[in-house]
């Protein structure tokens, strides 16, 4: 009798063992990462399953979305502003459908959405005039009336999309999880050029002076020209890259998962160099936190302000063009929580957010905390 | 710090080499490669860890063959439970038997079956928190170097998303199938009788397919062919060691059984392929029994006599490995089994 007991014992700790292996079956809930939108008054912050616009100055929370303990699964995306509504996509916790919320900005009531993608909306929505455009990762890029969500048209990729679409003139480019950057005619979703990439495009491109610049994640870069859709240069960092890549005074900032920065001249793609021990002497620009840089780099008025997965925020005042000078770090502060996803600045204060659920600000200069918003235990 | 060396000496090499299988298949099988990738590495995983189940066997054995002398120990010392221990251990120690040495190989292989089971689940991850998890264990150098241009890996396959459910409930259904085929297999031939170990058995033969197909029911299906693969391994093997077991009619096995089989001490995996390539060597084909010492025979319940009648062998202890947790609970059940035809 003792065996079986035993036996019985052994059994279902095992089937226990099981249902923790597989975690019973169910999926995950996939939250998503925290991202910050802001207008001159209100902070918006996509974390924990929900929206919240918080003051700017004092972080108090106004409303929420959804209210009560409804959580939205699959924020990924920073939120878009335009005028008095914010869009932000989701995905469905059973990964088969995603859905675009446009919120009144005051109130938090929701002012229209969008479900016919079949798929997560991974990317930021981008806001250019009176349309709204949304990537998914059913492959599709959907161009939406702003004011009612209405789709104007739809372009399917070659692949899941999980960055959002940048604008020139009539143009939209985008980068694809199917390896290739598109071109599209903004006006009606029509493809003007494809590049093929060596591996997945999953972060947005970045434009500036006629150049198209995407990274991939065999950890390549690419210059692309934006009209005709020819590469005009490439070069390599030492891990995947997925943050959009940022443009400033000639030099291309393009952050990695191998924990790191780097500077690149935007016209040739030579690496950009400097001096931090005159013994060593020159050598690539490039700044090590301790974490995946997920995001992409910020960069405001000479200031290079980078995120990590190692909790840190940090600014960043690269020596000027031509110049050997070291790396100036200026400060770093600690979030408390991995930051995936690129900060905002807006008149002097930087606003992020990090996976653990919290939102922050700081002095742009000096890095002091002004606030934290921590979402209340229910 | 015990989940970083799991990372590391486990789930990184494993998570790599069914990217490389799925690289190498990729090119020329584009919509099954990951399919195939699962496949290959479950098959080569199953037979490379066969040398511990081997021993898991062989000690399995050696403790059946002390079953008379345990029992007649219970039977005197059943009340004082301490005292009957004390006897048990004894026993061991004389026949130089480690009564834990059958478990040791077992959980050896649970870490090897938990990483495939976890390179798979990563794998097959379609959100960017799970790619950014995957991120940190790519390799990146060496042959290993284009592992990342593999992203986001192809998983449909016929009508299915291996990163997802199977929408209409075949593959838990196969997984029910296939699993219940390997236990029945490893069952004896008729457990008949009332015991209530006999009847622990049964359920359990209901319970854990049940238990399987219900869990994948929910999980990527991707996790559905590993379980299915890995139980089709199992009882290609089992048929190798032991034939059909318990699969096979009841009434072949009651007519065998009257023509007085005798127990024959479990087969190893070599002379089970032996008799394979012998024409007269199948399941089902009457062959002498062996007898072996009478004490011993006595401890050989009366369907897997009857079952060594017709074969010329007993069911031995199961190769099966689904999963670890399933592997474990074969075993149980299988003494279970075992225990009640006495």
């Amino acid at each position: 009798m003792g065996k079986l007991v035993l036996k019985g014992a052994t059994a279902l700790l095992l089937l226990l063992l099981l249902a923790g292996v597989t975690g019973c079956g169910a999926p995950a809930a996939d939250v998503g990462w925290a991202a910050v939108g802001a207008n001159s008054a209100t902070i918006y912050a996509l974390t924990a399953g929900r929206l919240h616009a918080l003051n700017r100055d004092s972080g108090l929370q106004s409303w929420q979305f959804p209210q009560g303990n409804d959580q939205l699964a699959g924020l990924y995306g920073e939120p878009a502003l335009a005028g008095n509504t914010v869009i932000f996509g989701t995905g469905l916790p059973t990964g088969t459908g995603g859905t675009v919320h446009a919120i009144d900005a005051e109130t938090g009531q929701e002012r229209w959405s969008f479900k016919d993608a079949k798929d997560a909306i991974v990317g930021a929505p981008a806001v250019f005039g009176d349309t709204v455009y949304v990537t998914s990762s059913d492959h599709n890029v959907y161009a939406l009336d702003i004011e009612n969500g209405r789709q104007r048209w739809s372009f399917k990729a070659g692949g899941p999309l999980w960055g959002s679409v940048v604008r020139s003139d009539d143009l939209l480019y985008v980068g694809s999880m199917g390896h290739a950057v598109y071109a599209l005619r903004a006006s009606d979703g029509q493809q003007v050029w494809s590049f093929e990439t060596r591996a997945a495009v999953p972060g947005a491109p970045a434009l500036s002076d006629g150049l198209i610049y995407a990274g991939d994640l065999s950890g390549t870069v690419y210059a692309i020209d934006a009209q005709g859709g020819s590469q005009v240069w490439k070069a390599s960092v030492g891990g995947w890259v997925w943050g959009q890549p940022a443009v400033a005074d000639g030099t291309l900032y393009v952050s990695s998962l191998d924990h790191s920065v780097y500077a690149f001249d935007a016209k040739t793609g030579e690496k950009r160099m400097l001096e931090n021990d005159p013994e060593v002497g020159a050598q690539p620009w490039a700044y090590a936190s301790g974490g995946a840089m997920r995001a992409g780099p910020l960069v405001v008025d000479g200031v290079v302000y980078v995120v990590s997965e190692d909790h840190s925020l940090t600014a960043l005042e690269p020596p000027a063009t031509g110049s050997l000078k070291p790396l100036k770090k200026l400060w770093t502060y600690n979030a408390g929580g991995p930051i995936l996803t690129a900060p905002v600045i807006i008149d002097g204060a930087i606003y992020g957010a990090t996976s653990n659920g919290t939102a922050f600000a700081l002095d742009a200069k000096t890095g002091v905390q002004r606030w934290v918003y921590s979402q209340p235990s229910k | 710090m015990i989940g970083d060396i799991f990372n590391l000496l486990l789930l990184r090499p494993m998570l790599n080499v069914l990217l490389l299988l799925y690289s190498l298949l990729h090119t020329a099988l584009p919509g099954a490669a990951f399919a195939l990738a699962i496949a290959a590495l479950t098959v080569v995983l199953r037979l490379a860890t066969q040398p511990f189940m081997a021993k898991q066997m062989q000690s399995s054995k050696r403790m059946a063959e002390l079953q008379p002398q345990l029992k007649e120990i219970e039977k005197k010392y059943g009340k004082d439970r301490e005292r009957m221990a004390q006897e048990q251990m004894k026993l061991y120690k004389e026949h130089g038997i480690n009564p834990m040495a059958g478990c040791l190989p077992m959980l050896l292989q649970f870490p090897i079956w938990i990483a495939l089971y976890q390179s798979i689940i990563q794998l097959l991850g379609r959100t960017p928190a799970q790619l950014l998890a995957v991120s940190k264990h790519v390799y990146s150098l060496g042959i290993f170097g284009n592992l990342a241009t593999l992203f986001p890996l192809a998983s449909r396959f016929l009508w299915l998303d291996l990163g997802r459910p199977d929408p209409y409930y075949i593959i838990p259904i196969l997984v029910a199938a296939t699993q219940w085929v390997q236990q029945k297999m490893m069952a004896p031939a008729s457990p008949g009788g009332n015991d209530s170990q006999a009847q622990m058995s049964q359920s359990m033969l209901m319970m854990m397919p049940l238990m399987f197909g219900f869990i994948t029911i929910n999980l990527a299906s991707g996790l559905g062919v590993y379980f299915i693969i890995s139980s089709l391994v199992s009882i290609v093997l089992q048929y190798f060691t032991t034939g059909w077991g318990g699969l096979r009619p009841q009434r072949a096995t009651a007519a065998a059984a009257k023509g007085g089989a005798q127990e024959r001490p479990a087969p190893s995996i070599l002379s089970a392929a032996k008799r394979l390539m012998s024409p007269a060597g199948r399941d089902g084909e009457a062959k002498p029994a062996t007898a072996t010492n009478a004490d011993n025979a006595t401890t050989q319940p009366a369907a897997s006599a009857a079952k060594g009648g017709a074969t010329g062998e007993r069911p031995v202890e199961a190769p099966g490995h689904r999963a670890p947790a399933a592997a474990s609970l074969q075993k149980g059940t299988k003494h279970g089994s075992r225990k009640k035809k006495r």
